[in-house]
């Protein structure tokens, strides 16, 4: 996208020449610069194709206990001290909130490390024509075998920073390429994608080839009945469903607000001793970034080892309102999400077995390759339900005997993690709400051999 | 100045060789406001400005944004939409369906102009105001028996757009809108539930006074402590009576994401799906009972889907989409109503200036029943069933058929009564079967409208604000359990 990034030296000067003239207690100021081009194909044709440069800056003050944030769409100098003084101004009308302790203060490492693999100019330099390309090399392989295609390739570059009146002053520069295609010929479909960093990574030809096959293979598709079925999850999948302990469970608000499923669940056993679940936004394997919303450097957190809960991960606000706590690095991103922590790199033990060994070893059951549109009916329990999608086959014996119409599952996570029997390799994915910007988790999870899932219903397709 | 820039921005890319361009510019300041557990939780104010061009080169379709206002800012973001619509036109077999689309209203260098019907002016109201009635509410849906958490917040978005193309249509619209809403988290026993409200309109302050979230925040603070120690609720299949609210989100989901014509022409395949309800049933298929009528309506008072014109310049139009049970209209835009043989319904919506506009849904409501019938009478028809409201989840397949709701509150029904609060109440079912099932839907008295802020759809993102009425229905059949196993 030919871009010309603000740059560490210019990102910060401005917003500490702003911080410089704040006569709040306290003072935050949050650059976001994200530039986006998202290209999306229908039926073989480009339809739409868009970009998008925005700025924003978030400026919190602390005023007599009383805490205000005001957003502006500029890094001017007069936008940034206009909205400054504007936010110090509502401060001061506003009653102090006793339980807002203190911005985070300043730690090492807060930029990373100086080689970060953040960053590609294979993103932040990329042509429309680049991805046209790429969509082009898509649909030639759908109409190769006769199927219509369908997708998206969107490539990001994001430059975070922050500074504060503790002595804060970070800055992250990060770029993200995503590439898809689901093919359809009438009678079923096939999905493949990927996501990196470095756009570079994404292989066009092959994701084409893996939609073919998955379409090839998803067709005269039968009706099964519901009921409790041993699976084969892929890892598009385990990210969907290990979303719902992630976001309902496994942050520090969901505890302080009393309906995580962690409480008092410390040290004991909550899903089989199979699965290990931490997060590490500094791990390449996932979508590493060095800092978190606040410039605070992103730590690992445990949080099930081998089934037992271990930890869940605090911003700075959360981490205040228990003793002892201080923030591991996990605030999310409050222009979108309001102020909130949660695991945002979510890594899961894996093991060596590919997705043909895993239903090698499936005596009767179903591979199940995308699930669609999950939500928690009861989050205490951390019940899952959504449908199947793209691909949903019998397995017999350890073989594939047919594709099968799209599952409804019902089903508690911590009750389904209970049940793993066998760990597959790991891919770097989204859960289906955060590929379509509703969120931004990414994992690297395996695929998993799951003893029961219970699907409660059928679709007609 | 800043109109100016709009109208540089066309022109410069009629120069460029578009056949079709428009610019919108869009300026929006949003305020919420948010307390827990008695205390100011958050104050935030944001402040958008940018604007965006799309324009159709060679066959291709480009759009580009920007926050910039500066002398360059014209000239590089036009040479960006152009090149990425040249991109475009590399991966285009037919030509878009845009210009057989009827343009409307007629070409005039006079800016038309639209705004929302606002009594009190949110910008005006002091913050001292809004604060207290925040505060007000969090501390009595505080006081509920074993709530452990509680949170209010106030809303309120003001939005100015100005829209100019190339076939010199200009349009300046001016929408508000403003809600509230109130949460509890209670806990006992070692469980904890969730009872909430919220809702918004396009109107001014005088919405945010007639909500009484001082009373509302009693009730759900109240609820929530009753709902956290209620037995569960008994898996059966059976008469219910539905609320509102519920409805609404039904109306939503079940109806208002199935019709958008673009989705069942295939361009959001990969993301949210498409449709069971192809273009060969327009017309011809039994969408629900003949109790059963719905509209999308996008010039009702006080919705959020409510406007002038649509963000490719169309007027906003109320469309039948249901009648009688019978399925007959589409959500539909200029490139997508063509392809049915129709004009665009006037549906094309922009989340702002950073998106391009595309099928959102309007104001799709279910219309009241005849007569006066009331809640209260529809609960006097069951003898042994459920009244349920509220949504706490929702679930749907990539076609909108097979759906999964949970609902907050669950009353049983027993002899025409409500009877006993039960908690966790699920529901399955697929879609035609479901509104098949409604056998009765309470007059205009008991009809309401909801607002909801985030309707998502598209690639980047497009959160749309649309609203849904509809008045509390009788469905027979319906296979209520426990939410999950």
């Amino acid at each position: 996208m030919s871009l010309n990034l603000i740059g560490q030296e210019q990102a910060l000067a401005r917003l500490e020449a702003a911080l410089k003239t704040s006569t709040a207690e306290q003072t935050e100021l949050l650059l976001l610069r994200r530039s986006q081009a998202v290209t999306r194909y229908a039926h073989g044709e480009i339809h739409q194709n868009v970009y998008q440069d925005d700025v924003q800056v978030g400026v919190r003050v602390v005023v007599n206990g009383a805490v205000a944030r005001l957003t502006v769409h500029s890094l001017e100098p007069d936008a940034l001290a206009r909205t400054l003084a504007q936010a110090v101004a509502t401060a001061k009308l506003l009653q102090p909130n006793p339980l807002f302790k203190s911005l985070p203060g300043p730690q090492a490492d807060s930029t990373g490390p100086a080689a970060a693999p953040y960053f590609y100019a294979s993103v932040a330099g990329q042509l429309p024509q680049t991805r046209a390309d790429a969509v082009r090399e898509i649909v030639a392989a759908a109409e190769g075998a006769g199927f219509a295609s369908f997708g998206t390739y969107k490539s990001t570059v994001d430059e975070l920073a922050v500074v504060n009146s503790l002595g804060v002053r970070a800055y992250a520069p990060s770029t993200t390429a995503y590439l898809r295609a689901l093919f359809d010929n009438g009678q079923g479909t096939g999905y493949a994608d990927a996501l990196s960093r470095d756009a570079g990574e994404l292989d066009a030809a092959a994701l084409g080839r893996t939609a073919a096959e998955k379409c090839r293979l998803n067709q005269n598709q039968r009706e099964i009945a519901p009921g409790d079925y041993a699976v084969v999850l892929e890892p598009d999948c385990v990210a969907d469903m290990v979303r719902f302990p992630v976001g309902w469970g496994l942050h520090a608000r969901a505890v302080q607000d009393g309906y995580s499923f962690m409480i008092d669940k410390l040290g004991q056993q909550v899903t089989g001793a199979q699965v290990t679940l931490w997060d590490d936004a500094r791990d390449p394997r996932c979508r590493p970034l060095a800092i978190d919303y606040e410039g605070q450097p992103t730590q690992r957190v445990n949080l099930i080892t081998n089934g037992v809960a271990e930890g869940v991960v605090y911003d700075s606000y959360t981490a205040s309102q228990e003793p002892g706590k201080t923030t591991t690095g996990h605030a999310y991103n409050p222009f979108e999400y309001g102020d909130a922590s949660l695991p945002a790199n979510v890594l899961m033990a894996a093991g060596e077995a590919s997705i043909s060994d895993l239903v090698g070893h499936l005596e009767r059951g179903l591979l199940v390759t995308r699930l669609h549109y999950t939500h928690c009916p009861d989050p205490q329990r951390v019940v899952a339900t959504g449908t199947t999608r793209d691909g949903t086959f019998l397995v017999e014996d350890g073989k594939i005997v047919g594709a099968v119409r799209n599952l409804r599952f019902t089903q508690s996570v911590l009750e389904l993690l209970d049940t793993v029997e066998e760990l597959g390799q790991a891919k770097l994915c989204q859960d289906w709400w955060s590929q379509n910007g509703m969120g931004d988790i990414n994992y690297y999870v395996p695929a998993l051999r799951i003893g029961r899932c219970t699907f409660t219903g059928v679709t007609t397709f | 100045m800043r109109e100016e820039i709009a109208e540089a921005a066309v022109e410069q890319a009629r120069r460029a060789g578009a056949t079709y361009a428009e610019a919108r510019m869009e300026d929006s300041f949003t305020e919420t406001i948010s307390a827990r557990d008695g205390a100011l939780a958050s104050m935030e104010r944001t402040e958008d400005n940018g604007w965006g061009v799309r324009v159709l080169v060679g066959g291709g379709w480009g759009f580009a944004s920007t926050t910039r206002s500066d002398s360059h800012a014209v000239r590089d973001l036009v040479a960006q939409a152009v090149e990425i619509a040249h991109a475009s036109a590399t991966a285009r077999k037919s030509p878009s369906l845009f210009y057989a689309s009827d343009f409307d209203p007629a070409p005039s260098s006079e800016v038309a102009e639209y705004a929302s019907l606002v009594q009190r002016d949110p910008a005006t109201v002091p913050l001292s105001e809004k604060v207290a009635l925040v505060l007000d509410a969090c501390n009595e849906a505080s006081k509920g028996a074993q709530v452990n958490t509680a949170t209010a917040h106030l809303y309120s978005r003001q939005q100015s757009k100005y829209f100019v193309s190339s076939n010199d249509l200009r349009l300046r619209q001016r929408l508000t809108s403003t809600g509230g809403g109130v949460t509890a988290h209670a806990r006992a026993e070692g469980a904890s539930y969730r009872r909430s409200f919220d809702n918004y309109h396009q109107a001014g302050f005088e919405y945010v006074e007639s909500l009484n979230l001082r009373e509302v925040a009693q009730r759900v603070g109240a609820e929530a402590g009753a709902l956290v120690v209620a037995p569960w609720v008994q898996d059966r299949r059976t008469t219910v009576v539905l609320g509102s609210q519920m409805l609404s989100l039904l109306c939503h989901e079940s109806c208002g994401h199935p019709i958008e014509l673009d989705r069942v022409l295939g361009a959001e395949t990969a993301f949210a799906g498409t449709s069971f309800l192809t273009t060969d049933k327009l017309g011809g298929f039994q969408y629900g009972s003949p109790q059963v009528n719905l509209t999308a309506d996008a010039t009702l008072a006080e919705g959020l889907g409510t406007f002038g014109w649509d963000d490719e310049g169309v007027t906003a139009q109320n469309l039948p989409i249901v009648r009688e049970g019978n399925f007959v209209g589409y959500l539909s835009s200029r490139d997508t109503a063509p392809a049915i043989g129709r004009s665009s319904g006037g549906c094309a919506r922009a989340d702002g200036w950073g998106r391009m506009p595309m099928v959102r849904m309007t104001n799709v409501s279910l219309e009241a029943g005849p007569g006066d019938t009331t809640l209260a009478d529809l609960i006097a028809q069951v003898d042994d069933g459920y009244y349920l409201d509220t949504p706490s989840s929702w679930s749907l397949d990539d076609k909108r058929l097979n759906f999964n709701f949970s609902t907050e509150l669950c009353y049983e029904i027993k002899n025409g009564k409500l009877g006993e609060l039960r908690k966790g109440a699920s529901f399955s079912e697929l879609t035609p079967t479901f509104w098949g099932n409604c056998q009765a839907v309470a007059g205009l008295g008991e009809w309401q409208l909801w607002g909801f802020l985030g309707c998502a759809k598209g690639e980047p993102l497009q959160s749309a604000a649309v609203s849904h009425g509809a008045s509390p229905a009788l469905f027979t059949n319906l296979n209520v359990v426990k939410g999950g196993k």
